[in-house]
């Protein structure tokens, strides 16, 4: 019996690995053509290069604007998450405390403007009206107002469980409001709270659609953009275009294999809770 | 101290203020300048009743990206679902390098979806792409496609790189649902004498009841408002043979009729909102159980 089981999830692993290829290979083709050169990268094939062109990379350095992208998407979306987290919790916080009717509504709504869509070009109506087309305070701000309704139902499951005797020996201790807030409950929300940072900092990272609208100049364009801007320019050196492609990724899939526990946490906080 | 003023509700006034300005408020223009030409020509405005409605179910034209948005939501929500209660069965456990696998499925779900778009532009590369040269390998050249070129196949194969995307979000959810399974149900049914299937149907896909309706939801709700992979991998094209309603609304928005792309915003907001009625349900019910 065990021998057979054995046998069982050897086979299960080995099958498992010949099928994760399905998700390796691209990931692959993107690493050999990245070293190619124009010719041989025109077909994007899995053939070993005949030399090895690292010198791809250092081009893309030069002419690619990372630096500054790199800047911009650094700054956007760090601001975004910092926004989004304080505001949400403090949100969340109340929320849960405060079990009255309108509360209730008010949170349900937040719930909605997680499975309705945005209306960007009415959006844009707004952010013309507010003079905040085309700026870092509007795409930032813009950017938390889409993340905070995930971010405040994330929130809202983790609060719940801190017990309110803790409230009230702050406030036995000469806690107010904010005090009982900031001092004693942000602290305990970490866990929660990296969660919230890393999935909405990779959101806002990988997010092409609301620059696409909303931000015309390239000079404030992130990673991502820049990268399109790129590939639009050089779409006949795929070479080029794999090596910008994984200077994008390397952020990206750093922030995942550090933070993935917190990632796949937050991701299924709504599975566990329905 | 009072409740009141120790929760006081000025803490949930910032966030509750952006997301009105931001998000309620410009959802709720829309119905309103859904009903008016309003375009980038003129200055303005004038109410034109339903008539961007009437235009957007008599065009003709119009019903290849409906009904692209709808199979795209459906089909893709089952084969993400399917495949990802597949992986998560196969890596509950016994696999030795199951965090491993896990780590590697899971991986395409935080990739840029304009990166992944870009790259299967080129897998799918009829002459030299490593999806018929795939196929020649093993025999079945006979099977190789312009997969994006053709009109009839473009939006499937779309659906083709949102399923490889997402499926290990699908797993990830089934394998928290899995935990949930108790263990000594297992062990009942082994006494029973029952077999792999008989336990799959009878005991664990009843306990997995609420991850394949969240799973489910998710799936459908991202799949009526797929805009990046299309954009990226086809653009809506050959023509507009792949188009789905969030690629409309973009043309439309780069065209300037500014009315009927709202209008077109309001029917995705419509399709949604309904959906979200039976999902918050589903979302809020253990509080209300609570109480």
């Amino acid at each position: 019996m065990t021998r057979r089981t054995a046998t069982i999830n050897g086979l299960k692993e080995i099958s498992m690995w010949i099928l994760c290829l399905v998700i390796l290979v691209p990931i692959a083709m993107l690493l050999l053509n990245s070293v190619k050169n124009v010719t041989e990268s025109a077909a994007m094939s899995l053939k070993l290069p005949t030399s090895f062109h690292f010198d791809n990379f250092i081009t893309v350095f030069k002419d690619g604007k990372i630096f500054s992208s790199f800047g911009n998407s650094l700054l956007i979306s760090s601001v975004t998450s910092v926004i989004t987290i304080i505001t949400s919790s403090m949100a969340a916080f109340v929320m849960t405390r405060n079990r009255t009717r309108l509360y209730r509504y008010v949170y349900i709504l937040f719930l909605v403007g997680l499975i309705v869509p945005m209306n960007y070009i009415t959006t844009m109506k707004v952010l013309q009206m507010l003079h905040m087309i085309n700026t870092f305070t509007g795409i930032i701000l813009l950017y938390s107002a889409t993340f905070i309704p995930f971010t405040v139902f994330l929130f809202y499951g983790f609060v719940g469980g801190i017990p309110k005797e803790l409230d009230e020996s702050a406030v036995i201790d000469g806690c107010g409001g904010s005090g009982l807030f900031f001092r004693v409950i942000f602290p305990l929300m970490k866990p929660v709270s990296v969660t919230a940072l890393i999935i909405n900092f990779l959101n806002c990272w990988n997010d092409f659609v609301l620059p696409l609208y909303f931000l015309n100049s390239s000079s404030k364009w992130g990673m991502i953009m820049t990268m399109y801007n790129y590939f639009s320019q050089y779409i006949s050196s795929w070479n080029l275009v794999s090596a910008a492609m994984l200077i994008n990724l390397v952020p990206i899939l750093t922030v995942y294999v550090l933070g993935q526990k917190y990632i796949i946490s937050g991701m299924t906080a709504g599975a566990v809770k329905g | 101290m009072y409740a009141s003023k120790l929760y006081s509700w000025k803490f949930i006034v910032p966030a509750f203020l952006l997301f009105f300005v931001l998000f309620l408020v410009p959802n709720l223009m829309g119905f309103y300048y859904s009903l008016t030409n309003w375009n980038a020509m003129s200055d303005q405005v004038k109410f034109i009743g339903l008539d961007n409605f009437v235009e957007v179910f008599t065009d003709k034209s119009n019903f290849r990206f409906i009904y692209n948005t709808l199979m795209f939501a459906i089909v893709t929500s089952i084969f993400k679902a399917v495949i990802g209660l597949g992986l998560a069965l196969m890596l509950n456990e016994g696999v030795k390098s199951k965090n491993v696998l896990r780590t590697i499925f899971f991986m395409p779900v935080v990739i840029s979806n304009l990166i992944v778009g870009l790259i299967f532009q080129q897998i799918y590369n009829p002459d030299t792409g490593i999806l018929n040269g795939f196929l020649e390998a093993i025999g079945l050249g006979a099977f190789s496609q312009s997969w994006i070129g053709d009109p009839k196949l473009a939006i499937w194969s779309s659906m083709g790189v949102e399923i490889w995307k997402a499926s290990g979000f699908n797993m990830v959810i089934f394998l928290a649902g899995l935990q949930m399974v108790p263990k000594d149900m297992y062990e009942a049914a082994d006494i029973d004498g029952a077999n792999y299937w008989n336990k799959l149907i009878k005991v664990t896909i009843p306990f997995l009841i609420p991850s394949i309706t969240i799973n489910m939801m998710l799936n459908v709700i991202s799949g009526l408002k797929v805009f990046d992979v299309i954009f990226a991998l086809t653009n809506g094209g050959p023509g507009r043979a792949s188009e789905v309603i969030n690629l409309t609304i973009f043309n439309q928005f780069g065209l300037g009729t500014y009315g009927y792309g709202t209008a077109l915003g309001v029917i995705l907001f419509l399709f949604l909102a309904v959906i979200s009625i039976g999902l918050v349900k589903i979302f809020t019910r253990p509080e209300v159980s609570e109480r």
